[in-house]
């Protein structure tokens, strides 16, 4: 998955009209929680707590979650 | 000896909950999510006279009027009427069995139902009991905060009644059992028990969406819960196959604890399973607990969705955190 397609699925993830990029401040509340760690478990084979996603303010915390070298 | 499931009830207490009913309470209630993603359209809860012994004899009372020898009852529950005497204990009396049954509560939540099928074909294949009604029951309806806009649109109290009884053939096949302790404070009732008395006038803490609790009252940090599910039981699944020499395309139908629809799909989708052969309905119901799978067994029968013959795999999973599955021949 590349960047751009990973963001994409953040912007669907949390339902937000409005195009994200990068910067983008997003919220996440409870459900959206379980789908980003079902997201990352998917597509990255990744177990996050939600403690970690939590503390998550922006598209780039998620990105660095991920790691950046794992979107090409 | 071996043994079968001979018939299984259940109960639902009368006064439900819908999801606009709870708007009225909590403004900021998303339906959308409970409705369509948690998948919960309404919720029965018990009224502040009725037990868990009470609910327990309502899903068993027909159940037991067909089977007077009945030698053994087992009940599981997390909201015991008492903390003692046991409950089973209480039943026996009311439901009317003889004296000469034994009787004793499992302590158990969403994996009970399957932990619990274990003992039976324990007692039974041991000689120990010929037909033994195990009963689940909780009524988490009176452990949930009333500003818990979170749980209380999740769980729905309920009980079933299941007739476990010796049979020449193997019906309930091999089991796999899981635990770990570390999370004990995923789902938890902190006070009241041994280590940390009720308080009179315990603080209000916030929690996920704006959901607030007290100590005094159950708490579950859910995404944890998640993950802990989709870490484990697939494995769970796969070393139950295992185990019964099944592949996955043998299985007819695939019994889950119902907890959460995006949960169940979620897992389905990770484990390949086809829709058909999997069951998800918690939409008037909630999140029963250990009486989930039992309710989804009743309600498969009655749908004709599983006939005589077909495997089904139960899987159970959540507070301890404990979790286990079988297979049983239907």
């Amino acid at each position: 998955m590349n960047k751009q397609d990973f963001i994409l699925e953040v912007q669907d993830i949390l339902l937000v009209e409005e195009s994200l990029n990068e910067d983008s401040v997003i919220i996440i509340d409870s459900m959206a929680n379980l789908l980003l760690i079902a997201f990352l478990d998917d597509s990255f084979g990744k177990t996050v707590d939600s403690e970690t996603i939590g503390k998550v303010n922006t598209v780039s915390d998620l990105i660095e979650i991920v790691g950046v070298e794992n979107l090409n | 000896m071996n043994c079968k499931i001979l018939d299984i009830a259940y109960y639902l207490p009368s006064i439900k909950i819908t999801s606009k009913e709870l708007i009225e309470e909590f403004e900021d209630f998303n339906i959308d999510k409970i409705e369509n993603k948690v998948g919960i359209k309404s919720r029965s809860i018990v009224s502040s006279e009725e037990s868990v012994v009470d609910i327990a004899y309502n899903a068993s009372i027909g159940l037991v009027d067909k089977n007077l020898d009945i030698d053994f009852i087992i009940l599981c529950t997390q909201t015991s009427d008492y903390k003692l005497p046991t409950s089973a204990c209480i039943l026996q009396d009311r439901l009317g069995l003889s004296k000469s049954v034994g009787a004793l509560d499992i302590n158990l939540g969403c994996s009970g139902y399957v932990y619990g099928l274990g003992v039976c074909k324990g007692l039974i294949s041991s000689g120990i009991a010929n037909k033994i009604l195990f009963i689940t029951a909780d009524t988490y309806s009176k452990i949930i905060y009333q500003k818990d806009k979170g749980n209380r649109s999740i769980f729905g109290d309920g009980a079933t009644a299941t007739i476990i009884e010796k049979f020449p053939l193997n019906s309930i096949k091999e089991f796999v059992f899981g635990t770990d302790g570390s999370g004990f404070d995923k789902l938890i009732l902190k006070n009241g028990g041994s280590k940390f008395p009720q308080h009179i006038a315990p603080l209000e803490k916030v929690y996920g969406d704006n959901n607030i609790y007290t100590d005094n009252h159950l708490y579950m940090k859910g995404p944890d819960i998640f993950n802990f599910t989709i870490a484990n039981i697939p494995n769970l699944v796969n070393e139950t196959l295992l185990k019964n020499n099944l592949s996955l395309e043998q299985v007819d139908m695939f019994v889950f604890h119902q907890a959460n629809k995006f949960m169940l799909d979620y897992l389905r989708k990770k484990m390949k399973i086809s829709k058909e052969r999997f069951f998800i309905d918690l939409e008037d119901t909630g999140n029963t607990v250990s009486s989930t799978i039992p309710i989804a067994i009743a309600k498969l029968k009655a749908k004709e969705l599983i006939k005589k013959g077909d495997l089904v795999l139960l899987a159970g999973f959540g507070v301890g955190l404990s979790w286990g599955a079988t297979i049983i021949e239907i």
